[in-house]
């Protein structure tokens, strides 16, 4: 038998193939309690590469015999010399052959929604529970908080034949970089962000403040600007056709965005009370809310998107439905757990202030997204 | 300037894992106990590596240090007899039998 070995993409199609993925993770324990591969049918077991250099016959007794063993690692090496070890005991192996490097850059596109005249794809990078979005209408293509691996997106544009007009930043992200501004120079396209967001910065982009709507495509897919601080101070959120609320990091399938990543956390509750029952109370309860993140696999639906009605959202979070201003402030405020990783230097990074090689912001951005206010 | 002293030295700069962690438990077995080896490396995930390795086979792990991009972890030899396992003893009596005898 041999090693075999798979990408990201092959690993991902057998994760919702019918049959369970059996993953060895042999990364050292703290990582994979950081942040590992997840999926309904997926069976996950940590066995760090180095118990794997001592003849301990015991570290095999919880590994299958006779379905295959995925094994993954950080960058591939360690994957690669355990699953040598196991094929040569006649397990049947294969290798994620980058690692989570590779799975940290992975992107899933989804369509959410298509019709005659418009169409929004979801591209869901599953690592870090990141979503940006593609919106589609006459031969223009609008895209929403894109992550860094630009061609992602320009590769997708060309699939659908559309072009990239307009790039969007829904707010000034903490926990990855963002793609906009090498995006919308690459496609010749616009880059917006809110002015609020960045000041005292050298980065071109057009500020959403100027804007109550932007229209694009021959047929009008109209994109408002509802302007909700709350995330952070200039954090937006943009609905489009008046049924589809991409919320940017205010409102989450699962709860409410922190509002503590910029020191103030009391203050910024106060405008994110102010988007929940003020900005967004308005809406009607079919709007579908399409976030920036997702903290839990069980936050992506049958159709494979990441989404849910804004009734649903209302009916299932509490701190949606507590209208006394006191006691929410203190319910978000007061639940933001631990902060993502080098957030502080990755705003400066998307602020256009400091700057990184691919190499360094594969590093920084390593490490599962901490953006959603865990409300356990 | 290190804080550490080394009785031995490896090199494992530019090596990516698992490597430096193959090297490391080679060198070790080569040391007597008491003995500080100085693991140089320059891949980051080394850092935690070394850490857990050292933890889970029962050596000390001293500390990293970083200097122009090289990590150096250093780790002591544990002699196999200070591992204090419980004994576990076949035949045994509890206090109150003792006084009934």
């Amino acid at each position: 038998m041999a090693v075999s070995t798979i990408n990201a993409k092959e690993l991902h199609e057998r994760i919702h193939s019918e049959n369970a993925v059996f993953i060895l993770d042999v990364r050292n324990g703290e990582d994979y309690k950081d942040w590992k591969i997840e999926g309904r049918k997926i069976k996950s077991v940590n066995i760090p590469y180095f118990d794997f250099l001592d003849d301990n016959e015991d570290i095999y007794a919880g590994l299958p015999k006779d379905n295959e063993i995925v094994v993954v690692c950080a960058k591939g090496g360690s994957a690669k010399m355990v699953a040598e070890l196991l094929d040569d005991k006649g397990y049947k192996t294969s290798v994620l052959n980058e690692g989570m490097l590779e799975w940290s850059q992975f992107y899933h596109p989804v369509i959410v929604m298509e019709d005659e005249n418009a169409k929004i794809i979801q591209i869901n990078r599953l690592a870090k529970g990141c979503l940006s979005y593609m919106i589609i209408s006459e031969g223009e293509a609008m895209v929403v908080d894109p992550g860094r691996h630009i061609d992602e997106y320009t590769i997708l544009a060309k699939k659908e034949g559309v072009k990239i007009t307009n790039v969007m930043d829904t707010h000034l992200h903490a926990d990855h970089i963002s793609g906009g501004p090498q995006l919308a120079e690459k496609a010749g396209a616009a880059y917006y962000i809110s002015r609020s967001e960045m000041q005292g910065c050298d980065i071109a982009y057009k500020a959403l403040e100027d804007y109550e709507q932007i229209v694009f495509g021959s047929v009008s897919v109209k994109v408002l600007a509802v302007p909700t601080p709350g995330h952070t101070p200039g954090s937006v959120s943009f609905l489009v056709n008046e049924k589809y609320l991409l919320s940017g990091d205010t409102i989450f399938v699962g709860g409410l965005g922190r509002p503590d990543l910029g020191g103030k956390a009391r203050e910024w509750a106060q405008s994110l009370y102010d988007t929940v029952f003020r900005k967004i109370a308005n809406l009607s309860d079919d709007t579908l809310v399409l976030p920036t993140h997702y903290a839990d696999i069980k936050e992506i639906n049958e159709q494979g998107v990441v989404g849910a009605k804004l009734g649903n959202i209302r009916a299932s979070n509490e701190v949606m439905r507590t209208e006394d201003r006191e006691q929410f402030t203190e319910m978000v405020a007061g639940a933001s757990g631990a902060t993502p990783p080098n957030y502080e230097e990755i705003v400066q990074i998307n602020r256009g202030i400091a700057h990184v090689t691919a190499e360094e912001a594969t590093t920084l951005e390593i490490g599962p997204n901490r953006c959603a206010v865990h409300h356990s | 300037m290190t804080v550490y002293t080394a009785d031995k030295t490896i090199d494992c700069k530019g090596l990516a894992c698992p490597m430096p962690i193959v090297r490391t438990k080679k060198a070790m077995e080569e040391l007597t106990p008491g003995e500080v080896l100085e693991v140089e490396a320059t891949d980051p995930g080394s850092m935690i590596d070394v850490k857990s390795w050292a933890t889970r086979t029962g050596h000390q792990f001293l500390g990293t240090t970083e200097e122009e991009n090289v990590f150096k972890h250093y780790i002591r030899k544990a002699d196999p007899d200070d591992v204090k396992l419980e004994k576990k003893h076949p035949h045994v009596v509890a206090n109150e039998e003792r006084t009934n005898q």
